[in-house]
């Protein structure tokens, strides 16, 4: 292969590496690095002065001499138990890493493992999609990552099959001396008429690190996938992550989106509902306190006639936090009957924090329905005077209505053990935790 | 023997947001009585009835609230609850996230604490529920939904009368418990109320009409215009505003009230 010429910039140091690494990288890939990097270096990071980043700065990141994560010599010790029975893969600092992964059970026929194994092994699973479906030209992080990842996860569902077990999709950042960078990427494709339900979850990191995530989620004709992302990382860490989901016809997906730890999170969700019948469920619940900055941007795109989409995101902060929701529908021309909706509501527990809440509506079709609702307030003093006149104090009353406003999201969570985690992780957070628990 | 006087309202007074909705109130229930307050709307039957359970909006300018004979204007809404002390709201609160059995363990729980009695554990907790929510006739499944999230209007005030069954509260206000309610419901509730009357406790049931009082039987009847009580009787009162309206008690101008001091 012909030397690849890779731009010059501080964060792309070692792409150049990848594209004739050793492993014998195919082609298809080695390509769109090429592109990727490319774009990367175009775009440079963002400021704020670009729409998309208005209200989240990371020009910290500027400053830092960001190193690519190897992989780690000695196995960090994972804290958090398996959900349930669920198979469960873990991600450290970007590399998979069997030896802390439980894999028992799995039905033949599926995929679960490196994805850089899979790049180089079963490519035919892997070059539909890779690299393919999220958008390298807009948003400099899914270009970075695209750029240098070293390794992450293919699942690979085949058709037909249904799951009874959840898989569990850990990812852990280490503590660094330097800046590190870690890159995990995911693949996830969801065979015809196949049915899972993928728990993501990412902890650990610190001030000097940076996670740059990306996964790309396919589901073909008819198939059900549930997904759910827990961010739960260091409060120094910065994390940003991007979903990018394909809808075919009739599938349906369910996403979750929690976000509790993390000191600066992005979250980019793009759904396309390609195919005819499509639906999804995006839900999310962002708990901040502290200095924490937490921003969701949702995009779904309707490309074709008679889907269907519901967004219900909610946001608790207290401290001096601060949220963004930005939530854009797309109906293309053509997409009829549509049916989108999307709500946005916001609880501030503390007068210092803040919330930048920014739904957006382009609609090319004429015959849909379409709705979008922002709500930013404190709690209704009239409903904490209905629980103190039975008697409940106040801060069991205002602990009791903050709990009450995330249980919608909560509850409609469809793995139990996550659920049960959800709910446990909510009532930490309230002064009147041990009474929340009792309700749990 | 003396009835205990549980509640003695002397000349209250009571503002929001500077401007005032109680004008010089005076009422004095005891134990066994059953006071109904009618009034038109807008006359601050419902302002009487919050201010009554705590709602701290609400400036007390003058005059004295006193329950079981002490003073209870300082005292916070959650302790008069544990004093025995209940209001079924107008508009029952939709909790959603929270089961209707919950929060009732724990509003008793709280009111059996501050009585030096122990909490009662579930089983005990379920049989009473159970046993209690016959009397409104209430579906046992609204006991593990959410708090009044997707009752109906009835089931709504219903419910009320349910936590009040299992509070057993020492003075309990009825705040419109009637509005909105079919006959059918209305008996319902009435029944649920006159199970629990006795010589211990005392009904404060507010209503905008006559309807209520032919299955909650008063033994008295106050009249409340522009936030002051401009008449007081018996159940003949009520049956009298039934038939005659509001209109012939137009309060009296000011300057007579104040020429008549």
């Amino acid at each position: 292969m012909a030397t690849a010429t890779i731009p010059s910039h501080p964060l792309l140091a070692g792409a150049e590496s990848l594209l004739d690494g050793p492993g014998g990288q195919p082609g298809f890939l080695a390509e769109r690095r090429r592109q990727a990097a490319a774009s990367f270096a175009g775009l440079g990071l963002p400021t704020r002065a670009w729409e998309e980043w208005r209200f989240t700065g990371v020009s910290h990141l500027e400053e830092a001499q960001w190193t690519v994560a190897e992989r780690a010599p000695q196995l960090p010790s994972i804290d958090e138990p398996p959900l349930g029975d669920a198979n469960r893969l873990v991600v450290v600092d970007g590399w998979l890493e069997p030896g802390l992964s439980r894999l028992q059970g799995l039905p033949d026929g599926v995929f679960a493992g490196s994805l850089a194994e899979a790049v180089v092994r079963r490519p035919e699973l892997v070059e539909p999609h890779l690299v393919r479906h999220a958008a390298l030209n807009d948003h400099p992080f899914v270009a970075l990552n695209a750029a240098q990842f070293r390794d992450g996860v293919l699942l690979w569902i085949p058709a037909g099959m249904v799951l009874d077990r959840p898989i569990e999709l850990q990812l852990v950042a280490r503590r660094h001396r330097r800046p590190t960078l870690a890159l995990p990427r995911v693949l996830i494709v969801a065979g015809r008429s196949s049915q899972a339900a993928v728990v993501h979850r990412s902890a650990g990191g610190s001030a000097d690190t940076l996670t740059c995530s990306v996964t790309e989620v396919v589901l073909e004709d008819g198939a059900v996938l549930d997904h759910y992302s827990v961010v739960d990382d260091d409060h120094g860490a910065t994390h940003i992550a991007a979903l990018e989901v394909r809808q075919g016809r009739d599938s349906a997906m369910h996403s979750g989106v929690f976000v509790t730890g993390g000191g600066l999170v992005r979250s980019d969700l793009a759904v396309t509902l390609g195919g005819a019948g499509a639906g999804a469920t995006l839900e999310g619940l962002y708990l901040t306190s502290g200095r924490q900055h937490v921003d969701n941007h949702l995009l779904v795109r309707h490309s074709v006639p008679s889907c269907t989409s519901r967004q219900l995101y909610k946001g608790i902060l207290d401290g001096s936090s601060r949220a963004v929701f930005n939530g854009r529908i797309v109906v293309d021309k053509g997409a009829q009957k549509t049916d989108a909706r999307q709500s946005n509501r916001n609880l501030l527990l503390s007068p210092a924090a803040l919330v930048q809440s920014n739904p957006q509506l382009e609609i090319l079709a004429d015959d849909v329905r379409c709705t979008h609702g922002s709500t930013i307030g404190r709690l209704d003093e009239d409903a904490v005077f209905y629980l103190r006149s039975r008697g409940l104090d106040r801060t069991s009353a205002e602990s009791l209505l903050t709990w009450a406003f995330a249980a919608e999201v909560v509850e409609g969570v469809r793995v139990p053990e996550l659920r049960d985690r959800l709910r446990r992780a909510v009532a930490a957070r309230l002064p009147s935790s041990q009474m929340i628990e009792e309700l749990l | 023997m003396k009835k205990e006087t549980l509640l003695e309202l002397k000349d209250l007074h009571c503002s929001i947001d500077g401007k005032e909705i109680l004008k010089g109130i005076d009422l004095s229930v005891n134990a066994g009585e059953v006071h109904a307050i009618m009034g038109p709307n807008g006359s601050g039957k419902s302002t009487l009835a919050q201010v009554l359970a705590g709602r701290e909006e609400y400036e007390i300018t003058a005059g004295d609230v006193r329950y079981r004979g002490r003073d209870l204007i300082e005292v916070a809404a959650e302790e008069r609850a544990r004093q025995g002390l209940f209001l079924a709201f107008q508009y029952p609160v939709e909790i959603p996230g929270v089961s209707n059995a919950y929060f009732l363990r724990a509003a008793l729980n709280a009111v059996r604490s501050h009585r030096g009695e122990p909490e009662l554990d579930a089983i005990d907790f379920l049989k009473l529920v159970r046993e209690r929510m016959q009397l409104v006739k209430l579906d046992e499944a609204l006991l593990k939904r959410p708090v009044n999230d997707g009752f109906s209007g009835g089931e709504k005030k219903r419910n009320e009368i349910f936590h009040m069954a299992v509070l057993e509260p020492i003075l309990a206000i009825l705040d419109e418990t009637d509005s909105g309610l079919d006959i059918d419901a209305l008996k319902i509730v009435a029944d649920g109320v006159n199970s629990l009357r006795g010589p211990e406790r005392a009904f404060l049931v507010i209503t905008h009409y006559q309807r209520l009082l032919n299955y909650i039987v008063p033994d008295f009847v106050h009249v409340l215009m522009d936030g002051r009580i401009v008449r007081s009787g018996g159940r003949e009162l009520a049956l009298h505003l039934e038939s005659q309206g509001y209109e012939w008690l137009e309060p009296e101008p000011r300057e007579a009230v104040a020429a008549g001091r």
